[in-house]
């Protein structure tokens, strides 16, 4: 028997380890996938070291990761970090595809995410209750601000301080500074502009000193291979071990948890029974509190199929609003453009270290839209980046002096944006389909696109911001991938006021288990358009707070 | 499955080795280890030589054929590339070989130097080739065979600017990575 059970071992899994062990909790962490060691990570092997040179082995993951192949995190060497297809199943309607990207291992989507942190403000908690969609949260800015704070003070978060009301300023490390030509285009969208439109670089939990033991990152590149001196956050260089230090986690990888056990007699859940992925043999771990923190969908999954004779459409349904109002950021649209700027410095940078700058980001007034511009060429490239670089040598090489780089900057922006809620965006389960360990799969279903007029504005807003400021060659573009490929899926077990708006309360604790808590992306209620992460970080951080004190005063 | 199995897995007689000694060739050997029934013929190969070292050649630096890029190209299309896409490749070098012989009357390899700079300008920039194409389509609806050489002839003038665009893709890609070129031309600084 254990004080607590968190399932999951990634953002929010860590998180809830780290929180719940540090207030004096004896914690099992069960986390589906195996362990990650510091020869897994990839990130300095040379393009040259890799034998498709980045290209990937194709037939390979066309065969075993044709979904996860799709996602721009995945390349030759860290397709290890996402799961294999095969063994991981999920359907959707023909007509309504679904991108599900996920990482099984200890530390989750951790390894591969992509850094981005950015705090609601109360434009995003109010947005429901203003556009009269989905339900209005039942928590707002003021509610979460200490606990951003207190996971910013932790995890480290780089960047700028501007005085947005739509972004609110994060407690920063040393913002990275603008490349110059970022600069410059930062200083005309402002002539042009002023506070309506603002460049600053991009907030990302990535180190620019060293902090909490970790060194400052020393800009090798690519990150989503994972990273051997903890330079960005994630679960394995941060709040594991710092779970682990109190002597009171327990991590268990190759723990499937295929099923909470809920106490009818008690209306509790008394723990959660447990495939071994390498065995295939099932057991029962028991605990007086539970974090489910498996992932925004895969915690929904595994809500729906906890079924038992009180719970016969999985637990936290008997409203019937597990799996619906599911929701993620709708993205590809925005426009590209030559920056007539001349370089000042030789190109003696790796073709990498462009590609993953953090994007500066520049709030679009009062539109939803968030956008990221990067001074980059053929920031999209998934290889090294070379082959970009090599259309500029190539006119210089054909001319007998590849020598020296000479070529124009291009420039990028993309909008993110929100989805809105809807009922019938809806994951359930698989009638037949089931995973390679037989638990049912799930069936992520019928999205929606009022999206299409947003991604319009999208592309409209960056076209004409390039234009503004003195772009040439201006190329909007809206390519839409499908829902899921921004890897921001979230909702199926939203926050509400009352057990008939919500499946957790305004604590994250289920209505129907009060000592269960779904802490990741499930609980979300609307999706803003700013990167998740951060939010669900400070969720569960304050969730924790509010179990562990009133498992103390006996209330669970 | 960590990184070094991961890229171990690559095939029977694989030796590929994570270290910059012998990093630079690893592949090589992979390429005779794992010989494929339909690997390029020798004239595929003689076509890629040619045509990347048209587009790359040496000069006070190494050029496409000094690094070994059109064996890195077997390598890759023979090993990466799924069955269709393989065929398509290969498809595609047979086509831009029936337009060089049907515009100068010689393959590809054979071209002299100048032939085959206009070829690559031809198939770089498909204006030109577009409006061959459209008479040649003319020509093949007014009932000359699909089959007949004009109609060969007018498939691949259609085929070629696209597999020459994939094959410069990959010319540029393996240059451009190779150790040599980035350790000691480009002198990327690394961390």
């Amino acid at each position: 028997m254990y004080d607590a059970i968190v399932v999951g071992s990634g953002i929010t899994g860590g998180w809830a380890a780290k929180e719940l062990c540090e207030r004096g909790l004896h914690t099992l962490v069960l986390e589906a996938g195996g362990p990650v060691s510091p020869e897994d990570y990839s990130e300095h092997v040379q393009p040259y070291q890799m034998p498709f040179r980045g290209l990937g082995h194709h037939a390979q993951a066309k065969a075993e990761q044709p979904v996860q192949r799709q996602s721009s995190g995945y390349d030759e060497t860290n397709r290890h970090f996402f799961v294999d297809d095969r063994d991981h199943p999920y359907t959707h309607p023909v007509d309504a595809p679904f991108t599900w990207i996920r990482g099984r291992q200890v530390g989750g989507r951790s390894i591969t995410w992509a850094r981005q942190v950015y705090r609601w403000s109360d434009l995003d908690f109010e947005a429901n209750a203003r556009d009269g969609v989905g339900n209005d949260w039942p928590i707002r800015y003021a509610d979460l601000e200490p606990w951003y704070a207190h996971v910013e003070r932790f995890i480290g978060v780089s960047g700028s301080s501007e005085g947005l009301a739509q972004l609110p300023d994060s407690e920063f490390l040393p913002p990275m500074p603008l490349m110059h030509v970022e600069g410059v285009l930062r200083d005309r969208l402002a002539a042009r502009y002023g506070r309506e439109r603002v460049l600053t670089v991009g907030r990302v939990a990535v180190l620019t000193r060293e902090h909490q033991g970790r060194a400052a990152c020393h800009y090798c590149g690519p990150c989503h291979r994972g990273c051997t001196t903890h330079s960005y956050f994630s679960s394995n260089g941060s709040t594991l071990p710092a779970a682990a230090a109190t002597g009171r986690m327990e991590l268990r990888p190759h723990s499937i948890v295929a099923e909470v056990l809920f106490d009818s007699a008690t209306r509790r859940a008394s723990g959660v029974r447990v495939i071994d992925a390498q065995t295939g043999q099932s057991r029962e771990y028991h605990a007086r509190l539970l974090f489910l923190c498996a992932s925004a969908f895969e915690t929904v999954r595994l809500l729906l199929n906890s079924r038992a004779r009180d719970t016969p459409d999985g637990l936290g349904n008997a409203e019937g609003l597990l799996g619906r109002y599911v929701l993620d950021h709708h993205y590809g649209a925005g426009a590209s453009a030559t920056m007539p700027v001349r370089q000042t410095s030789c190109f003696r940078q790796p073709a990498e270290r462009l590609l993953h700058r953090p994007l500066p980001e520049c709030p679009v007034g009062d539109s939803p839209a968030s956008c990221a511009a990067t001074a980059c060429r053929a920031p999209r490239c998934k290889r090294a980046g070379a082959a970009a670089l090599g259309d500029a040598w190539l006119r210089c090489g054909l001319q007998g002096r590849a020598t020296e780089r000479r070529g124009e900057w291009g420039v990028y922006g993309s909008g993110a944006a929100e989805d809105l809620p809807h009922a019938d965006n809806r994951l359930t389960l698989d009638p037949t389909v089931v995973d390679r360990w037989g638990v049912p799969a799930a069936c992520i279903g019928r999205w929606r696109d009022n999206e299409l007029a947003m991604s319009r504005d999208m592309a409209e807003s960056v076209a004409e911001m390039f234009e503004a400021a003195r772009r040439s060659d201006v190329q909007p573009f809206r390519y839409m991938p499908p829902p899921g490929h921004c890897v921001h899926e979230m909702g199926g077990a939203r926050m509400g006021r009352t057990p008939r708006e919500g499946v957790v309360n305004r604590w994250n604790q289920l209505w129907e288990a009060p000592n269960v808590f779904a802490t990741d992306g499930a609980c979300m209620a609307s999706s803003a358009c700013q990167n998740p992460s951060l939010t669900y970080m400070a969720l569960t951080a304050r969730a924790a707070a509010f179990a562990v004190e009133a498992l103390k005063r006996g209330e669970l | 499955m960590n990184r070094r199995q991961l890229i171990l897995t690559l095939g029977a007689g694989s030796t590929v080795v994570i270290g910059a000694a012998a990093a630079g060739w690893a592949w090589r050997k992979v390429v005779s280890a794992a010989a494929r029934p339909e690997a390029f013929s020798a004239s595929h190969r003689a076509m890629l030589d040619a045509l990347a070292e048209a587009l790359l050649p040496r000069t006070a630096t190494p050029g496409a054929r000094d690094i070994g890029v059109a064996d890195w190209i077997e390598f890759v299309v023979s090993e990466a590339f799924p069955a269709d896409a393989r065929q398509q490749f290969l498809r595609g070098l047979d086509a831009m070989d029936a337009v060089a012989v049907g515009a100068h009357e010689a393959p590809i390899a054979r071209l002299p130097a100048g032939e085959l700079q206009a070829l690559i300008q031809a198939l770089d920039s498909p204006g030109p080739l577009v409006a061959m194409q459209v008479r040649l389509q003319g020509i093949v609806a007014r009932r000359v065979a699909a089959d007949s050489t004009v109609g060969r002839l007018a498939a691949s003038v259609a085929e070629a600017p696209r597999a020459f665009g994939a094959v410069k893709e990959l010319v540029l890609h393996g240059y451009f990575t190779s150790e040599v070129v980035q350790r000691e031309i480009m002198r990327l600084q690394w961390a």
